[in-house]
């Protein structure tokens, strides 16, 4: 099934050649969770610290569903 | 060196030196200025009257070794909420002074003559210095002008607008290079106060001053190592610029900018949605390539940066310079989230060039970019600037610098008066004063901060998006409507941090880390000698003494309340409403 993917700030390093924040089309096997898409690209489960699913905070354990918006994030903080 | 008061009278142009009274001498920052206020200012009075005072202090640790220590706080009552308001800033006046062993300097009196005046403070003496010629100067050139005639100082103080009593008039400060006066003590127009005692810039010179130590240099130590571990080893605070690790050093606190967005509460076109499709353009990434791409291209001669610090002796460095594409040239240092915010995604512009001029514009003239860019929303919902446009916002801003357009006085009154002034009932103020980048809809927490808080609408009172969007100490449900007791919580401990002189952006690092919570009161308590100077008793205590003030000063608890629209207007995409009863809100402060 296919899904969007989107990585921010130093995790774009792993989507090269694509414009901030655009949405890149994956192809992954059904019950995919997140941590298998991390472990896809080789990221480092640390710095997958903030995960969104269409909006909502989730954690690497969320089985994706076709369609979905996984949004991720490595350790951010401002004010 | 001894830890003195020095008060400056403009009404009789004299001043004083005090050493500092026994119930003073534990505090700083803004515990300083808000016992000060609390002590000296009647409530009730005018806030650009006569019983205004308005007060400087170093933190506690401002001028020691302690890292990321050297802010300042301005305290007075609020032209623009009629409360008591502490503002923080970084640059240089915390550190000079903390190195002349000033403890705050208390400016009050009212002038009867109508010229100008610097005041330059230095080793055991204060000069005035008639500025007539300075007025009405914008401030990039000002600091300019006055660090040739005085080389390294510190300078703060009152641009044309809090010249003109305007009531979104901050407080600007020069940064370490003095190539910008953006370093504000922003909210609350505490400008217009300093403007009210006819004085335009502090100057404060440190030469022979020196480093004030520790009472218990061993204490004191031992905290500061904790802490600089802590700040050094999180992911947010530590890292390298120019490398992947690194959040504040390599995309500044506008890598909130996308996040914020993907969470559906990025307040877009005066709050009216949580998304914005622009958002991306003006974020801390996309500064952070222009940065990369000009300094490729300009090499020796770009002026872009991130990585940077705004005072001497901040190891997290977040500040950033914004560069302009064509020439490599500095357009304005720093573009912080919420002034990307605010004069970008909510007037759904998304041209990094035009909002970083338009912060520009804000740092020459002196005021808020908050309640400016909300100023600027209530200006398109009233047709006077089209909406999205860039170009436009900048040629209406620049109303500002002329003295008879009532439409530049009018929106240098923030935003709450441009919309009475206007008529537009939607304006996102609370007691008087403009949200900033967080749509309390979706994340409930910062709705309650903003509510209750003493200081008007503002996030850095109460900081709860750490654990609600960023996942600090151990993450928090933004949806959640129980949040009294962490919005409570973390006003207490802001507090307690803006009286040390760290910066609150510490508070990623100490909230994950144990130890670095420890090394904050040990390096103030070693510090001060004491043995334990705990964190919520003292921050309580701030709290309840700027309450207190606003009690006096006639707020009830109504005052403690969103506009109703965030109640009634479900923001999209998530279609959420601010659903925190008043009782929660109320809790915060009952249940202290
Ligand atoms: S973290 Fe940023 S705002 Fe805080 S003191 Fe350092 S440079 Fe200034």
């Amino acid at each position: 099934m296919k899904i969007n993917l989107k990585l921010y700030a130093t995790l774009r390093k792993y989507l090269p050649n694509t414009e901030i924040g655009e949405a890149v089309i994956i192809e992954v096997k059904q019950g995919s969770t997140i941590k298998d898409i991390i472990d896809k690209f080789t990221i480092e489960e640390e710095l997958a610290k903030i995960i969104f699913v269409n909006g909502i905070h989730e954690t690497l354990d969320y089985i994706l569903q076709e369609n979905d918006l996984p949004v991720i994030f490595p350790p951010i903080g401002g004010g | 060196m001894i830890n003195e008061i020095i008060r400056i009278n403009v009404s009789e142009m004299s001043y004083t030196m005090e050493e500092i009274p026994e119930k003073y001498k534990y505090l700083g920052g803004r515990g300083l200025t808000s016992a000060i206020v609390a002590d000296e200012v009647d409530p009730k009075t005018d806030p650009l009257g006569p019983g205004n005072k308005i007060v400087f202090a170093p933190g506690i640790l401002s001028g020691t070794s302690a890292p990321s220590s050297g802010r300042l706080s301005v305290g007075a009552k609020s032209p623009m909420t009629g409360g008591i308001k502490e503002a923080n800033a970084g640059g240089l006046t915390a550190v000079r002074l903390a190195k002349l062993g000033i403890k705050a300097v208390i400016v009050e009196g009212f002038p009867e003559h109508k010229d100008w005046y610097h005041v330059l403070i230095s080793k055991d003496k204060i000069e005035f210095i008639k500025a007539n010629e300075h007025a009405n100067m914008g401030l990039y050139e000002l600091i300019e002008k006055l660090w040739k005639k005085h080389p390294k100082s510190g300078l703060c103080g009152a641009g044309i607008a809090g010249q003109r009593l305007l009531k979104n008039a901050g407080i600007f400060g020069n940064n370490p290079e003095n190539t910008d006066p953006g370093r504000y003590a922003g909210r609350g127009g505490l400008g217009a106060v300093l403007g009210s005692k006819r004085i335009i810039a502090i100057i404060t010179d440190d030469t022979g001053g020196e480093r004030p130590m520790p009472v218990n240099e061993e204490l004191f130590n031992t905290g500061r190592t904790k802490m600089v571990n802590a700040l050094n080893e999180h992911a947010i605070t530590g890292g390298k610029a120019g490398t992947d690790k690194g959040a504040l050093k390599n995309y500044g606190t506008n890598v909130l900018q996308n996040i914020i967005n993907e969470a559906g509460a990025l307040p877009t076109k005066n709050f009216r949605s949580g998304y914005f499709e622009g958002a991306k353009n003006i974020s801390g990434e996309a500064v952070h390539e222009l940065v990369d791409e000009t300094n490729e291209k300009f090499g020796d001669k770009a002026e872009g940066g991130y990585g940077h610090a705004c005072h001497p002796g901040c190891i997290i460095r977040c500040s950033n310079t914004v560069p302009d594409k064509n020439t490599g040239k500095a357009i304005v240092s720093p573009l912080e989230y919420e002034s990307a915010w605010a004069l970008g995604t909510n007037l759904i512009i998304d041209s990094l060039e035009h909002v970083a001029k338009l912060n520009r514009i804000c740092n020459d003239i002196g005021i808020d970019t908050i309640d400016a860019g909300n100023a600027l929303a209530v200006a398109m919902e009233a047709g006077k600037i089209p909406w999205g446009d860039g170009q436009a916002a900048i040629e209406f801003m620049k109303k500002g610098y002329d003295p008879n357009d009532e439409d530049g006085a009018t929106f240098m009154q923030g935003a709450n008066i441009a919309a009475k002034t206007w008529g537009i009932d939607r304006v996102a103020v609370v007691k008087g004063q403009a949200l900033p980048a967080y749509d309390p809809r979706p994340i409930r927490g910062i709705g309650v901060t903003y509510a209750t808080t003493t200081m008007g609408a503002d996030h850095t009172a109460g900081y709860t998006i750490a654990p609600e969007i960023l996942g600090s100490a151990g993450g928090a449900d933004p949806r959640e409507l129980n949040k009294a007791d962490l919005s409570r919580a973390f006003q207490s401990t802001t507090a307690y941090v803006d009286q040390s002189g760290y910066c609150l952006f510490i508070a990623f690092a100490i909230l994950d880390i144990a130890e670095g919570m420890e090394g904050l009161e040990e390096t103030v308590a070693g510090f001060l000698g004491k043995k334990k100077y705990d964190i919520t008793t003292v921050g309580n205590k701030i709290l309840k003494i700027e309450r207190e003030f606003n009690k006096k000063a006639g707020f009830t608890k109504d005052d403690d309340r969103l506009p109703k629209f965030f109640v009634d207007e479900k923001l999209p995409p998530h279609d959420v409403t601010f659903d925190v009863t008043n009782e929660e809100l109320d809790a915060v402060f009952d249940k202290m």
